[in-house]
């Protein structure tokens, strides 16, 4: 009886990946969800080195045109208070600006695989926006990920895409929300992504908590948001390198 | 009738008689009453002999003299100890920068001189420096670098560094990790450099300064400095090995000797030592006087314990002798079969004296109580030793084996602990059996000489009744007490999957010692840990491959390797022509001389470079490089924690005094000696000759070369001083990924905690079967099992006790276990075997026995505490703890004895076996004391 039970609950989601087992149709589903055309958030990023030291840093992060400029300014420590990270072309420029200094530097683009401000999340990481453009998949299971049935792809990067070999994504079956991605090189899992603590807020079902765990250096980074909201277009303006040295409310 | 009843002479002749059917007893008895005083002769000259042994055993306090020798891991450590030597001297001067740098260049050529020494690194060598540093470049690194040297004015070079700077590194934190110790050396030659660039253009130092300052630019500070430049390090490679203990102390007292020599001369410095020589130098002192005063202070109280219990001052002392006689004699043999103690062995001085008194204390008693009824001396003589004596020796035997069993171990401290606790126990029972009888009847004579051969009759002790009272308790509740033992196991057993493992070493050593602190400040001042992990590789093209890849991993803080002073002939063929096109072209360019506008040209680009530093310390600071951040924000007086700037750090200072303006004629002086400086260094720089190992400065080549044999040592420097197991473990997994030959004290660690559990495990097992098979034998049935109860229910609690006093297990507590075994069951045979010969039924039967045994166990428990107790108080922590978790295990034996064996007899009660015996064999009457 409860076999039966069982199987009329799974069996249509099973008939759904079945039915729609293409890879690329998967990829414009996830990336349909979790595009987000602005957003204001105040984020909470914990830095757990090997040597198991600690470093917190509170930024505040502003995005438009479904992620493709971006502007994060860190609020704690005071170290780093008011130093901004300007990103624009879809992760393609990047500035930084210290405050205590008052100065600006360019990062070139060909860093973006490098680990954003001593986290475990490379730049591309943080810019992940276009999946249908930069990455191909290929459906290879369903399975139950954190107690929700999940659809298992295998994304490889285009020419154009990110630096990976592949990462293998786990993505909701049901709100196509991704759940897990396992990061890799040719023969190495460089890291995990795990996404949790989903909550709806004005409409759209977010995932507030991101954790990325490093296997390579044994280091973790917990990005949790401590606020957001989607329904403020933030000015155009904020997104230019000439604000970053201005003060922002 | 009972024995304890008068009148009972005829009975207890027969049993004498008994005894003396035994050959041993009868040889023994024979040698006291017949052959007292030659007996005691022959004792003292054996023991005169093994005091001669006993004074040449060597201390040998070293924790790799513990490691197992047929390890293949353990082989290939020595195999590079012996052949290659270890910095284990290492002098750390501390003090401000020139005053350290001074009395390191007045000791540094005094060590040299040393011929107990094999190499002294302190300063870099320069001047080889000098004359190859492009050639030794990186490729990734070559052409940024000549870039950056390509206008060698004083403006110019800031400008090529900011250029570097933010091309490199203010883009990219991941070019900060991967360069993290280059660029923070770089960054310590920088901060001299502009320190004297400051005192030049304030006046503090003449221009003659600026010749220091090109050199510590484009070379770097030549001294092994901390990051905060208020440590300097010298290491000494001593010509002895770890191995040759006497000569590693004498060489570190020799060091020691010339380094406060110099001292005195630089008051200003503190100077002191550490690395393994030294620490090995301070625990012999630690451990070597402690063992005397510990001893003596365990004496004392042992002494004053039996004073209390024998109502005098003689027997104490009789019980004392034989058992110091036991000792000498092991000491001796342990001479012959190790020639030196180890961090175990040392300890079996203290262990003896608490295990040893047992057996004086049971003979004795057993000798007044006979003697007390007036039974002659050679009836009293033969009844101790038959009777009692018998069940000392099954308890000695049983003791004994349970250490041997330790001999299973593949590590050799638990190897030669099992061998020394073994004979220990078995050549002190020898002894005592030999020397305490005739000593008894030397005695008994001159009291009859002195009309007192018969004292007045010993009335039969009434032993302790609280403790019959407890046991009959556990009797009458049997239910309540299983229930609560089985709380306290149920509680322990889960504290034991929750006590840690302790796998930092210097958790073990004493505290205060200078030494000891040096080794965990040295990794956070110097941003690397002060010792290496080795590779032994074939060539210096495989030193360099792995060099390369060894730099890379992320537990790895740095790689120094013979490679990095001879450069690849391909390489070498790739540079050439560019830096003889710098040497050609490039250095043979006018360069513009100092003229109006340099000023201020200076202080935009001081200014510049402080921008350029701040923004990479912040990098750095996101990032976790913590080495870069603390250079850095020395130059820049950014404090971490408020994100605010010290005016009167080096570069706010320094860009003060430029962008103020300076008196006219006062920079041109110092650029000029600035470019002479830098472009005859950059002349010399640019060699594209090739380089030999021959040309390497010989203290360098000794680095990594061996003194025999083919072969080079790559030293992989762990990123920070690793102190736990997932540290430990990631280093060597990282590490082995590349080659599994790397091998250091990291990987010695895992393998002794490793090998000390699994010898631990395995022996505890042995030991086990081993009692097993003695109580089977001895009590003649599965009864005799009943022993194990309270010695399971003690072991157990010993564990739990360790929890709740917040211990850890470490390589020394760890054979803690196996020991109790051996000592813990002593008390569950006395209980059972007194309990079988009480006549009487019930709760009497309990209480009684009990009453008597317990103050027996209750005095022999409390002697071999305070054996082990004393071991507790040693400075040393690691030695202390194995003291610490016996000194439990004891007393937890005891208390499972009075509380849970009781109640178990209830449970089995009324089995035939248990009924006591009519005539007893063999009758245990060490519970008479009084």
């Amino acid at each position: 009886m409860l076999g039966f039970l069982a199987a009329c609950i799974i069996a249509p989601a099973q008939l759904a990946v079945a039915q729609e087992d293409d890879g690329a149709a998967w990829l414009q589903r996830i990336e349909a969800a979790e595009r987000i055309p602005h957003s204001y958030s105040v984020l909470r990023q914990t830095i757990t080195t090997s040597g198991g030291s600690e470093r917190t840093f509170t930024i505040r992060a502003w995005s438009a045109e479904n992620g493709d400029v971006s502007l994060m300014a860190y609020v704690e420590p005071r170290r780093v208070a008011d130093d901004k990270i300007l990103q624009l072309e879809g992760g393609d420029q990047f500035w930084y600006y210290m405050k205590r200094r008052d100065v600006t530097r360019h990062f070139a683009g060909h860093n973006r695989k490098q680990s954003a401000m001593g986290s475990d999340f490379s730049y591309e990481d943080l810019a992940m926006g276009d999946l249908t453009e930069d990455y191909t998949a290929q459906v290879l299971d369903t399975a139950v990920t954190d107690g929700v049935e999940t659809v298992k792809l295998r994304c490889t990067p285009t020419e154009s895409g990110p630096s990976y070999n592949h990462l293998i994504l786990w993505a909701g079956i049901t709100d196509h929300l991704t759940r897990r991605i396992e990061y890799y090189d040719e023969n190495h899992h460089l890291k995990t992504l795990t996404l949790s603590n989903f909550q709806t807020i004005e409409g759209r079902t977010v995932a507030l908590r991101l954790e990325m765990v490093n296997h390579r250096e044994a280091s973790r980074t917990v990005l949790e948001t401590l606020e957001t909201t989607f329904a403020i277009e933030p000015d155009r303006s904020l997104f230019t390198k000439a604000a970053l040295s201005r003060r922002i409310p | 009738m009972t024995e304890l009843e008068p009148g009972a002479s005829s009975s207890r002749s027969t049993t004498a008689e008994q005894y003396r059917s035994r050959w041993w007893v009868r040889m023994l008895a024979h040698l006291a009453l017949r052959r007292a005083a030659w007996t005691l002769a022959a004792v003292g000259i054996l023991t005169t002999g093994c005091l001669v042994l006993a004074a040449q055993l060597e201390l040998r306090m070293n924790w790799t003299d513990l490691l197992p020798e047929d390890h293949t891991t353990v082989q290939l450590y020595r195999d590079v100890l012996d052949r290659f030597g270890e910095p284990s001297i290492v002098i750390a001067l501390e003090g401000e920068r020139d005053a350290i740098v001074a009395m390191a260049e007045e000791l540094t050529p005094r060590l040299e001189r040393l011929e107990s020494l094999h190499n002294v690194v302190g300063k870099l060598p320069v001047d080889f420096f000098r004359d190859h540093a492009f050639a030794l470049i990186k490729p990734e690194r070559f052409d940024r670098t000549l870039d950056s040297f390509e206008d060698w004015t004083l403006v110019g070079t800031l400008r090529g560094l900011n250029d570097d700077f933010e091309r490199e590194y203010v883009e990219s934190e991941s070019n900060l990790r991967r360069d993290e110790v280059e660029v923070a050396r770089g960054l310590l030659g920088m901060t001299r450099s502009l320190e004297l660039l400051s005192a030049a253009v304030s006046g503090e130092q003449g221009p003659e300064a600026m010749t220091e300052a090109a050199d510590a630019l484009s070379l770097g500070d030549p001294w092994l400095l901390s990051l905060d430049r208020r440590m300097l390090l010298i290491a000494c490679t001593p010509v002895a090995s770890t191995d040759e203990v006497d000569r590693l102390i004498a060489t570190v007292e020799e060091v020691e000797a010339v380094m406060f020599d110099v001292a005195a001369n630089h008051a200003e410095v503190h100077a002191s030592s550490t690395g393994m020589g030294k620490i090995s130098q301070d625990e012999m002192r630690t451990v070597g006087g402690y063992t005397i005063v510990l001893s003596l202070i365990a004496l004392v109280l042992i002494y004053a314990l039996l004073s209390r219990t024998f109502r005098g001052w003689v027997m104490p002392l009789l019980a004392l002798a034989p058992l110091l006689v036991g000792m000498f004699w092991t000491m001796g043999v342990l001479y012959v079969l190790f020639g030196s103690l180890n961090l175990f062995t040392a300890l079996m001085m203290l262990v003896l004296l608490g295990l040893g008194i047992d057996f004086s204390i049971h003979l004795i008693s057993r000798f007044r109580e006979e003697i007390g009824r007036r039974a002659p001396v050679d009836d009293a003589v033969a009844t101790m030793l038959g009777g009692t004596g018998s069940a000392v020796i099954i308890g000695g035997l049983t003791t004994a084996m349970a250490f041997f069993t330790l001999m299973i171990g593949e590590t050799n401290g638990v190897f030669e602990f099992g061998v020394a606790a073994g004979l220990g126990v078995i050549l002190t029972l020898f002894a005592i059996f030999v020397t305490l009888p005739p000593l008894l009847v030397l005695r008994q004579r001159w009291l009859a000489r002195r009309g007192a051969a018969q004292p007045a009759r010993l009335r039969p002790d009434g032993g302790y009744r609280w403790i019959g009272a407890v046991a009959a308790a556990g009797w009458r509740h049997p239910g309540l007490f299983l229930a609560g033992t089985g709380l306290v196991v149920g509680a322990s057993l889960w504290a034991v999957r929750h006590t840690g493992y302790e796998y930092d070493f210097l958790e073990l050593e004493a505290k205060g010692l200078r030494s000891v602190e040096l080794q965990r400040e040295i990794p956070g001042r110097f941003g690397t840990s002060d010792h290496a992990a080795w590779l032994i590789t074939q060539t210096v093209e495989q030193s360099r491959a792995f060099k390369e890849e060894f730099r890379t991993l992320p537990a790895v803080g740095d790689v120094n390797s013979i490679s990095d002073f001879i450069p690849s002939r391909e390489r070498l063929a790739t540079y050439a022509p560019r830096l003889e096109t710098f040497r050609r072209v490039t250095l043979s360019r006018e360069l513009p001389a100092w003229g109006s506008g340099s000023d201020q040209a200076l202080a935009e680009q001081v200014e510049r470079l402080w921008d350029n530093l701040d923004l990479m310390s912040n990098l750095a600071f996101t990032a976790g490089l913590d080495r870069i951040v603390q250079v850095i924000d020395q130059m820049t007086g950014v404090n971490s924690e408020t994100g605010e700037t010290d005016t009167n750090a080096l570069l706010p200072t320094l860009f003060r005094r430029l962008a103020n303006g300076l008196d006219g004629g006062v920079m041109l002086p110092l650029a000029e000696r600035w470019s002479t400086r830098l472009e005859a260094n950059l002349a010399r720089m640019t060699n594209p000759d090739t380089v030999s190992i021959a040309d390497v400065p010989p203290n360098m080549v000794r680095t990594f070369t061996p003194r025999v044999g083919d072969g080079y040592l790559l030293h992989i420097v762990p990123r920070g001083y690793l102190w736990d197991k997932a540290g430990l473990e990631r280093f060597a997994s990282q590490t082995e990924a590349i080659d599994p030959g790397v091998i250091g004290s990291e990987k010695m660690i895992l393998v002794m905690m490793d090998e000390t559990l699994a010898d631990g495990r395995a022996a505890a097992l042995l030991a086990l079967a081993v009692i097993a098979v003695l109580l089977l034998f001895h009590f003649r049935g599965p009864l005799g099992l009943l022993a194990l109860v309270p010695l399971g229910v003690g072991t157990v609690t010993m564990l739990g006790l360790m929890y709740v006093f917040g211990m850890t297990y470490n390589y020394m507590n760890l054979i803690a276990t196996p020991i109790i075994l051996g000592i813990g069951i002593d008390d569950g045979v006395h209980a059972l075997h007194r309990y079988r010969e009480q006549r009487n039924d019930g709760v009497d039967r309990v209480e009684q026995s009990f009453q008597f045994v317990g103050k027996a166990i209750l005095l022999t428990s409390l002697t071999t505490m305070i054996g082990f107790g004393s071991v507790a108080f040693y400075e040393m922590r690691g030695m202390a703890s194995f003291g610490q978790v016996l000194f439990l295990g004891v007393g937890a034996c005891f208390l499972a004895t009075v509380l849970v064996l009781p109640a178990v007899l209830r449970v089995i009660g009324g089995h035939p076996k248990l009924q006591p015996a009519v005539e007893p064999e063999v009758r245990d009457t060490s519970y008479a004391t009084g």
